[in-house]
């Protein structure tokens, strides 16, 4: 299972923190991160290794603040559907790896 | 389990195969999906056919009156509500403006809302703005470490004077899955309304709405693999606790309404039964006077020449 998989990584790294539920379960595969380093940075990595992703509170303003997490630069989304694939998934791990490190 | 056929359903969405997309992955499905071809199809044959006004009597607008018909079914089918439930407007974000300005006068000064601290402002803004109209806001807020809410601290909100809650099926940036049936039924057995925002959950899976049991559902086509249409599901429920969920957007001035409109329509039972709501929510939505409409409905067939 994709989102499995992404868990599974992003939960086997301390340099970087799931926001909300950490497991697959009732979860859907909305993923926000929030790297321990400089996260435009590592969202600029990201963006170099090809990947398509978002960055800031996407008027998601209310949970934010409840969290105490800054609305400016926010977090890093990872979401994706049906049509996503393991390699598309495999490609995300390993720029997660090099914007992470 | 069956192994999915990612070749096959990859297929299915020509930016898979776009030369420029070459190499890169995508991951932004929650701010809006790629659209499968057969959706590019149809709606490319619409504008190269049937872009016109709906049911005149010459082909081209008979035909995209079936067409419009035939999304609402389709959008039906999928949620499992009736097809007069379905309601597509602007924005979520301007369905929940219009639908917090129609329901206001419903209610009383001193009234409460209670609205989740989960939420895309699209299902909170709206709501919060009553506050300088006379309405009391009270807010659920999530667990400051996990992101969730908590139905316990939901039980602790309401009053004799909560009249609705919203909240959403899943947030948009936490991702997780509410259980918004559960919650739905607390809300009903304090007398309130749920409004829940299913943008994040319902490109997902297949929301049963009738089992949901939420009053008022919205959600973004936009992210259903499918293009930018915005819905808003407001499900009557007579004789239930909260036996007076009326719809609160024009109802659809179609075929069918001129056809069943005479006689029993639930648009004329709706109208029937509060007039004055009906009226006014018509008005709100097309900000245009009364007479307009009446003119518009006439000329759909929906009621009557006077």
């Amino acid at each position: 299972m994709l989102l499995e998989h992404l868990l599974d990584f992003l939960r086997s790294r301390n340099d970087v923190w799931i926001v909300g539920p950490h497991t697959v379960g009732s979860r859907l595969p909305i993923v926000s991160i929030i790297p321990g380093k400089d996260l435009k940075k590592v969202y600029t990595k990201l963006t170099a290794h090809k990947l398509m992703l978002g960055m800031g509170h996407f008027y998601a303003v209310r949970p934010l603040m409840d969290m105490n997490i800054p609305l400016q630069p926010g977090v890093i989304r990872i979401s994706f559907l049906h049509y996503t694939t393991i390699e598309e998934i495999d490609q995300l791990i390993e720029g997660l790896k090099i914007a992470l490190s | 389990m069956k192994k999915l056929d990612m070749d096959f359903v990859r297929s299915q969405f020509p930016a898979f195969t776009e030369p420029s997309m070459e190499g890169w992955a995508f991951f932004e499905s929650a701010g809006g999906s790629y659209p499968c071809r057969q959706f590019i199809d149809r709606l490319s044959g619409f504008y190269m056919k049937n872009k016109v006004q709906v049911n005149y009597p010459y082909p081209a607008s008979m035909k995209a009156g079936e067409l419009m018909e035939a999304s609402y079914k389709r959008m039906a089918d999928y949620l499992n509500v009736d097809e007069l439930d379905i309601h597509f407007g602007p924005s979520t974000t301007q369905n929940v403006y219009v639908l917090a300005n129609a329901m206001r006068p419903l209610w009383e000064d001193g009234d409460e809302i209670i609205v989740s601290c989960q939420d895309h402002e699209a299902n909170s803004g709206a709501w919060r703005r009553l506050a300088d109209r006379g309405m009391k806001i009270r807010e659920w807020h999530v667990d400051p470490e996990t992101g969730l809410l908590d139905p316990a601290d939901l039980e602790e909100l309401f009053s004799s004077r909560t009249k609705m809650v919203a909240f959403p099926h899943c947030s948009n940036v936490i991702g997780h899955i509410n259980p918004a049936k559960n919650i739905s039924r607390m809300i009903h057995d304090h007398g309130a309304l749920s409004v829940v925002d299913g943008v994040g959950y319902a490109p997902h899976g297949f929301p049963n709405l009738k089992d949901l049991d939420a009053d008022i559902y919205l959600f973004l086509a936009l992210q259903n693999l499918r293009s930018a249409s915005w819905l808003n599901v407001c499900q009557t429920s007579p004789g239930g606790k909260h036996g007076k969920s009326v719809p609160f957007f024009q109802r659809r001035l179609c075929k069918k309404h001129a056809d069943a409109g005479r006689s029993r329509s639930r648009a004329n039972r709706v109208s029937r039964r509060d007039p004055g709501l009906f009226r006014y929510s018509l008005s709100i939505s097309y900000g245009r006077g009364e007479k307009v409409l009446r003119e518009k409905c006439v000329r759909r067939g929906a009621v009557q020449r006077t």
